[in-house]
């Protein structure tokens, strides 16, 4: 009977020790519950409420305007813009980071002489601010006599006017990224690079293959993991691109905060600007929410695609055909 | 080490996340206007009745916050002001914070959304159209009316951007920027030209031969000569503001244009012909003469560190920070100021002003009224390299025999505030952020300094745009 009981205790649910367990876990998980659900869910819910909201912060509380926000974004003439030019930033900045990355990266693996220094200086820009690398640009790129449009000249070409051409401005913007990230992009390739294992080549040579068909084959087979998460990250980080485009092409006295001709107003910048922007007529903090939405929808769905499409190019180690 | 007790936790728990909560609750925004008392209680709730006057020192107290923005130099200006109030009122608590409330709208507004919004705060007269629709600063005219200041004793051109849109005083001055040209004694001297006469006797075409004249190549050529090399220059005759309004409204004003029409400032005059006549004379100093700095040899080094640097001989609608820049960086340079030239429609500038002001949802009017009045005028000191709005300061030693300031410092600055053609640029015009903004004139005004299109070209249509953001 006693054994029957105790047999029926077991069954019904958790013993008292077991018990005491959860409830110390979960003790010591409250905090961080309670710190997702204050300073992330609890935002994240109320920038939905915003969303159907139109407040400028000024008044006491905001005005409900149901869809008139998500209304408004259908028809607003900027948005294509904004958006295209952040387009033109993926196409421009952050192609250029992941094919000159991977360059520095396979140039760095050659185990040549002086390699070391050369990872250290390629990597220093990236412990910079976004700040000091838009202001040192901006100094490189100035046209009269930023470094940059001296070589020019050196070759006898006439420079383009960077910052004040709106077909260039978004070209220096991804150059100045570019820089500062290839360092970020070359440590991760090379890691890829040094646990692909050299019996691999080795095989390959007694095949016959050349050194490119060893990168396609080899290389760039094993290194797409590593491929496949820098685009990924890489492309949220476009998305959400400001600093250097504030830095570069947005300050001072009467210079538009989106550069020339509005060239290089991305989504985030303008989403500021739609709350905060002097020189502007302000749609409040809704219209700004409900950008910020359907940029993290845009970012989740690019980011699903790219998943998606992951399993027809990316290969794991231990992976079978 | 005690074991913590379950109900404990929870407990403990339970009061951390109450804390938490109560801390992030929202508070009350704007409040609305409130009346003064029959006499003021500072630092009292304003209900109360009244035990003091303002001046009666001993009595004062109550805690204030100030926030003030700009500079180092400014704030330490701004600053040393404040510590004149304090040593006169020991008993009132000032909490000075530095930010960019009273520059940036936005950055009051986050303040204000967060229930952090100082009693008191400097704002310039570009937000005062803004900040007046939305309520945010307290108007003062009962409490001017019952204290009875005398408006008189400021500038009126000073006092008018900082009036509301339905004309309430909405901030005191602290003082103001007014466009003048900066001149290098030393190249005029070379040159062999006259010096700008300082009470503004003088045309924009003079300013144009002149430039002309001061321009040199890395050669010696001036602009004029056939032999001069406009890509080689080493010398610029003048420097305007590129792209903005300060640089070119003052000189469309002189010709007979304007951005908006004057007075009433309700409809866009831009493609009036005196208007484009004097957007054309700025494209042609810059890229006809070259005689004008181009907007690629500011993003190089702006023209104010030129200036001082001597590298530009005219600085156009610069105003007095530029003397700021001269003693920091050259003190030993030799220039002076005249006021603004003039052309068909006489002398023309710009005034641009920063006030004092007490944000409406303050819970201690009459201290931050109290502040205000002292620190705009009895207190009133010479900060962030304005003028001086208070006419009994700038119209002392203190301020015109100050070491460092340009000769002419009372005919440049002071007189052009009577002119008619003093003109508040963003005044009574809620739109006008806007009008200059993308949706309005930049993208027609880039083209110009750009040299894209000619004035006229460019200009083509931008009325259309800016009427109807009025109507908006």
């Amino acid at each position: 009977m006693r054994e029957m009981t105790i047999g029926v205790r077991t069954r019904r649910g958790p013993s008292p020790q077991a018990r005491r367990e959860w409830l110390a876990a979960y003790a010591f998980l409250t905090p961080q519950i309670l710190g997702l659900l204050i300073f992330l869910a609890g935002p994240l819910i109320v920038s939905i409420y915003y969303t159907f909201t139109k407040w400028d912060l000024v008044a006491p509380a905001p005005t409900w305007i149901g869809l008139a926000n998500w209304q408004h974004l259908l028809e607003d003439p900027r948005i294509g813009k904004v958006l295209w030019n952040t387009v033109r930033f993926i196409l421009t900045g952050t192609t250029g980071f992941l094919v000159l990355s991977l360059a520095v990266a396979l140039l760095v693996n050659q185990g040549l002489r002086g390699t070391a220094v050369m990872r250290t200086l390629f990597f220093l820009p990236w412990v910079l601010s976004q700040v000091a690398v838009g202001t040192t640009w901006k100094w490189l790129l100035n046209t009269r006599s930023g470094p940059i449009v001296q070589a020019f000249k050196l070759f006898g070409l006439r420079s383009p006017e960077w910052l004040l051409d709106a077909r260039y401005a978004m070209i220096a913007i991804a150059m100045a990224t570019t820089w500062q990230a290839l360092g970020f992009g070359m440590t991760i390739y090379l890691a890829g690079l040094q646990g692909i294992p050299q019996h691999l080549y080795d095989a390959a040579k007694v095949d016959g293959a050349n050194a490119w068909q060893r990168f396609r084959y080899v290389t760039f087979p094993s290194l797409s993991p590593v491929i496949f998460f820098l685009t990924v990250t890489s492309l949220i980080g476009a998305f959400q691109l400001y600093d250097p485009v504030v830095m570069m092409t947005s300050g001072g006295v009467g210079i538009a905060p989106g550069g020339p001709k509005d060239s290089t107003r991305t989504i985030v910048l303008y989403l500021q600007n739609q709350m905060f922007s002097y020189s502007e007529k302000l749609s409040g903090l809704g219209y700004a929410a409900t950008i910020a939405w359907v940029l993290a929808a845009l970012i989740f769905v690019v980011t699903l695609i790219q998943w998606r499409a992951a399993r027809w190019w990316v290969f794991y180690g231990g992976e079978e055909d | 080490m005690d074991k913590l007790s379950r109900r404990r936790f929870l407990r403990s728990s339970a009061l951390a996340l109450a804390g938490v909560v109560s801390a992030c609750a929202p508070k009350p925004a704007a409040t609305p206007q409130r009346e003064p008392t029959a006499a003021p209680t500072t630092g009292a709730p304003a209900t109360e009745p009244a035990k003091v006057t303002p001046t009666e020192a001993p009595e004062l107290s109550g805690k204030l916050s100030v926030m003030i923005w700009g500079s180092k130099q400014d704030i330490d200006e701004v600053r040393a002001v404040i510590a004149g109030y304090e040593s006169r009122f020991p008993d009132v608590t000032l909490d000075i914070q530095e930010g960019g409330c009273g520059v940036d709208y936005g950055a009051c507004k986050t303040l204000i959304a967060g229930g952090a919004m100082p009693d008191v705060f400097v704002p310039g007269d570009w937000l005062i159209p803004a900040m007046s629709q939305d309520g945010v600063l307290l108007v003062l005219d009962p409490y001017i009316d019952r204290d009875g200041v005398n408006l008189d004793d400021f500038y009126p051109a000073a006092m008018i951007s900082l009036k509301g849109t339905d004309n309430k005083v909405l901030a005191l001055p602290m003082g103001y920027h007014i466009c003048v040209m900066y001149y290098n004694q030393d190249m005029f001297d070379k040159a062999g030209l006259p010096y700008p006469p300082a009470d503004g006797n003088y045309t924009w075409h003079d300013v144009r031969e002149w430039a002309r004249k001061l321009t040199l190549d890395s050669k010696g050529n001036d602009a004029n000569s056939s032999s001069f090399d406009p890509n080689d220059i080493v010398q610029w005759g003048m420097w305007t503001w590129p792209f903005t309004y300060i640089g070119f409204e003052p000189i469309i004003l002189a010709f007979g244009g304007s951005v908006m029409t004057i007075p009433d400032g309700k409809k866009c005059n831009l493609e009036h012909p005196d208007s484009i006549r004097g957007m054309q004379f700025i494209q042609d100093l810059i890229w006809k003469d070259h005689s004008t700095m181009t907007p690629q040899a500011d993003q190089e080094n702006a023209g104010k560190y030129r200036f001082a640097a001597g590298e530009v001989a005219i600085m156009s609608a610069a105003a007095h920070w530029q003397t700021n820049i001269v003693l920091d960086q050259n003190p030993s340079l030799r220039n002076d100021v005249a006021a603004m030239p003039k052309e068909k429609a006489g002398n023309a500038t710009h005034i641009y002003v920063t006030g004092w002001g007490v944000y409406s949802g303050t819970k201690v009017p009459e201290l931050a009224w109290h502040f205000v009045r002292f620190v705009s005028t009895e207190g009133a000191g010479i900060e962030m390299g304005l003028i001086p709005a208070y006419k009994d300061l700038a119209m002392s030693d203190l301020f015109l025999k100050r070491p460092g300031e340009p000769e002419h410092l009372k005919e440049a600055f002071l007189d052009p505030a009577a002119w008619p053609l003093c003109i508040p640029p963003t005044v009574n015009n809620v739109h006008y952020a806007e009008i200059i903004g993308p949706d309005g004139i930049a993208p027609a005004i880039e083209e110009i300094y750009l040299n894209e299109k000619p004035a006229a070209e460019a200009l083509a249509g931008v009325c259309e745009k800016v009427d109807a953001i009025m109507a908006s």
